[in-house]
């Protein structure tokens, strides 16, 4: 019996990766795979800009796609500064002025802690499984790596301003190794990179991301992860804005 | 008798008194046509900024300038419109759903005031319509949903515009008067595209000589830049609950005014769907533009509908552009004292010349004074001599500048070549000279108080002379 049930396990497994070559799916999957349930990390940023270099270390936490919750723990000015992410809105703890500030539109746009990486980005990740219309453009291998090169256009009633993303899955673990932006005259914007594939948690992952801007290519953003746990036990009432004024004392839950 | 004699004495010397005719009347052209130019200037800027931003009176309410956002809208919207409805000096007027927000291109992003306006009511009271500057721009209808009108300068800076010289721009640049030889070095980069201006500039810094480009890249600049139609863009905005909304829209028209300061800032969409957006009523209005019957009587107008609305905001253009307070206040008095001075200068020349023809006539001024002539007869032939003088040169003078200033009142001034930094001040490149009929009476009156003092030294001389020295005098 229970033979018969792993065969028949087996044979899914195998149809589900058949199946795969359906575009919608393959980006479903390799969406799973970056993002757990919940999930708690420890990572680097390392901001590159023409004139001066910075990193800026940060404990992690989230649950879904609705909760967030972030520790700065390096360098020594920001350290203690939370960022709380709930649905569509965040808000910032500083400990310096001891206030809770709601980031409004015009901060919505800005980089994440001067980075290439916008709040809203941040934000508003989620979306790829929904908002656009994929199409397999072709096969391409990327750092060694035999990979899916995937079109995704916006659909029309979404505010996603890209005009479209190429982005390149893997086919053996369905892991998203880098992804074009353009706008809508197909002038590329810019590039997200993952690499350096490692095991974490018993999942194999990228943890180093790079961002390279198209129009000045002296910036760009680096995030490598230190450590990081999936599935970790945390309920909603943990991204609270009490649990932000704690700062440097919040106890992530591992 | 005493106008036909001093009249005579003018053309004894007739080469001495055309001279000075002369000189007066150039000085006089140059400063009618200089004031007729500065006055142009002002009072075409003066209507652009009334018929493209200020409007004669703008209602809102008292929270409003702090931080434009819909919760200050204007209450009562509906008494207040059938208030201004039944006013007769009201010609037209419209209501606005402005407030600021965010646009967000592909590559960047930029705070802007979103103004929700009625398309139809709108062109009747502003005429940014007809700034669209392109053939395939449109401007929004009553029906238009997710469409968007933004600026030249906000294209730019959402970078959504695109920069590439293509055959009909060389063909642009060949009628203009630039050298084959010139546009041939462009070759390489025809139909080469590229999205920043940075980038363009430095292919033709490639291609050009180091003084080429020094004078030549803004123009080829210019004429490379094409803004895009039909892109997206995203505004972003608190909705009347304080909620962030993100809204996708299209543009469908890119205008561009002469006020950089106001094409920066300004983008329009559709009042009705905007407001729906903001989850508020559609007649609900943060701003009333009016347009009165007539502009002389905006004060009146203006302080009615205050003494009516005093919960309101309510401002003539007058109060809302710092510029015209200056125009309206100052500029008359600025424009007296330039001509005063030019009259300063040539009344030196007036003097001497006045001052000369009594040393000549010493023994003929004797005469008429032995014969029985009043002193105070004498002294106002010679005041007259010079009135006379500076009017016919005056006269000669206004009219010269008033023929020029016609001329090119109905040609204009092309000064596109320094309009860049016009521009950025809110001033057209094309010059309208104008000048009022009232201005002409000043200058009259100026030229004859110029005659007067000028006269004064040399028929003070005339007045000295002993009647019996002067007869036995040589002159």
């Amino acid at each position: 019996m229970r033979a018969k049930i792993s065969i028949l396990i087996l044979f899914l497994v195998e149809a589900i990766t058949i199946f795969a070559q359906d575009p919608n799916q393959i980006i479903q999957k390799a969406y799973e795979n970056s993002e757990g349930a919940s999930q708690y990390a420890e990572m680097t940023m390392q901001i590159v800009r023409p004139r001066w270099q910075r990193e800026v270390s940060f404990k992690f936490c989230s649950l879904g796609k609705d909760y967030s919750m972030v520790l700065i723990s390096n360098p020594a000015k920001e350290k203690g500064q939370t960022y709380l992410m709930v649905e569509d809105e965040m808000w910032m703890w500083n400990p310096a002025i001891s206030r809770i500030v709601k980031l409004g539109p015009s901060m919505m746009s800005q980089g994440w802690m001067n980075s290439d990486y916008s709040n809203d980005e941040l934000l508003n990740g989620g979306s790829i499984i929904t908002d656009y219309d994929k199409k397999i453009l072709g096969s391409e291998t990327i750092s060694g790596k035999d990979c899916w090169k995937i079109e995704l256009i916006p659909k029309l009633s979404t505010t996603i301003i890209w005009g479209k993303q190429i982005v390149w899955v893997s086919k053996d673990k369905y892991l998203i190794l880098k992804t074009e932006y353009y706008d809508e005259d197909d002038f590329l914007v810019k590039t997200h990179i993952a690499s350096d594939i490692k095991i974490f948690d018993g999942r194999e992952i990228p943890t180093k991301f790079e961002i390279i801007s198209e129009d000045n290519p002296d910036n760009k953003t680096v995030i490598m992860m230190n450590v990081i746990k999936f599935d970790i036990d945390v309920d909603p009432s943990f991204f609270t804005q009490q649990n932000m004024r704690k700062g440097m004392s919040l106890q992530f839950p591992q | 008798m005493l106008l036909s004699l001093s009249w005579k004495n003018i053309w004894r010397k007739p080469s001495r008194s055309i001279v000075l005719i002369i000189a007066i009347a150039i000085g006089l052209t140059g400063g009618v046509f200089t004031i007729a130019l500065a006055d142009g200037m002002l009072e075409q800027r003066n209507q652009e900024v009334i018929d493209q931003q200020y409007s004669h009176i703008q209602i809102h309410n008292k929270e409003f300038y702090d931080n434009p956002k819909v919760k200050d809208s204007i209450p009562n919207t509906h008494e207040l419109t059938l208030y201004l409805s039944e006013r007769e000096d009201i010609q037209n007027f419209t209501s606005r759903l402005k407030f600021l927000g965010m646009a967000n291109s592909t590559r960047s992003t930029q705070g802007v005031m979103i103004c929700g306006i009625d398309p139809d009511d709108e062109m009747l009271v502003t005429t940014i319509h007809d700034c669209l500057i392109d053939t395939s721009s449109s401007y929004l209808t009553a029906q238009s949903t997710n469409q968007i009108v933004i600026s030249t300068k906000i294209a730019q800076s959402l970078m959504l515009v695109t920069y590439e010289l293509n055959q009909d721009d060389i063909d642009l640049l060949l009628l203009s008067k630039f050298k084959p030889e010139l546009l041939d070095k462009l070759l390489p980069i025809i139909d080469v595209s590229t999205r920043s201006k940075n980038a363009f500039k430095d292919s033709l810094r490639k291609y050009l000589s180091s003084d080429e480009y020094e004078n030549y890249a803004e123009v080829f600049t210019k004429q490379s830049t094409e803004y895009k139609l039909n892109k997206k863009i995203i505004l972003r905005f608190n909705d009347i609950n304080g909620n962030l909304i993100d809204e996708a829209f299209k543009i469908i028209g890119i205008y561009e005014t002469n006020d950089a300061m106001f094409d920066n800032l300004n983008i329009f969409v559709n009042k009705n769907y905007i407001a729906q957006m903001l989850g508020v009523s559609a007649n609900t209005a943060t701003e009333i533009a009016i347009i009165t019957t007539n502009v002389d009587n905006v004060k009146q107008t203006t302080s009615e509908i205050r003494a009516a609305n005093e919960n309101l905001l309510t401002e003539s253009f007058i109060d809302l552009d710092p510029m015209s307070v200056w125009q309206n206040e100052f500029i008359g008095v600025f424009y007296n004292i330039i001509i005063a001075f030019i009259l300063f200068a040539l009344s030196f020349g007036i003097v001497n010349t006045v001052l000369m023809s009594v040393m000549e006539r010493t023994k003929e001024l004797g005469m008429v004074m032995s014969i029985g002539m009043k002193k105070s007869k004498v002294f106002l032939m010679i005041m007259f001599e010079s009135i006379m003088v500076s009017l016919t040169g005056g006269f000669i003078g206004m009219a010269l500048g008033a023929i020029i200033t016609t001329y090119f009142s109905k040609h204009g001034i092309d000064i596109s070549a320094y309009s860049n930094a016009m521009e950025s001040f809110g001033y057209d490149s094309v010059m309208y000279p104008n000048l009022s009929f009232d201005f002409f009476i000043n200058i009259t009156i100026l030229v004859i108080l110029t005659g007067i003092l000028s006269a004064i030294y040399p028929a003070r001389r005339a007045l000295k002379l002993n009647p019996s020295e002067a007869l036995r005098s040589d002159a």
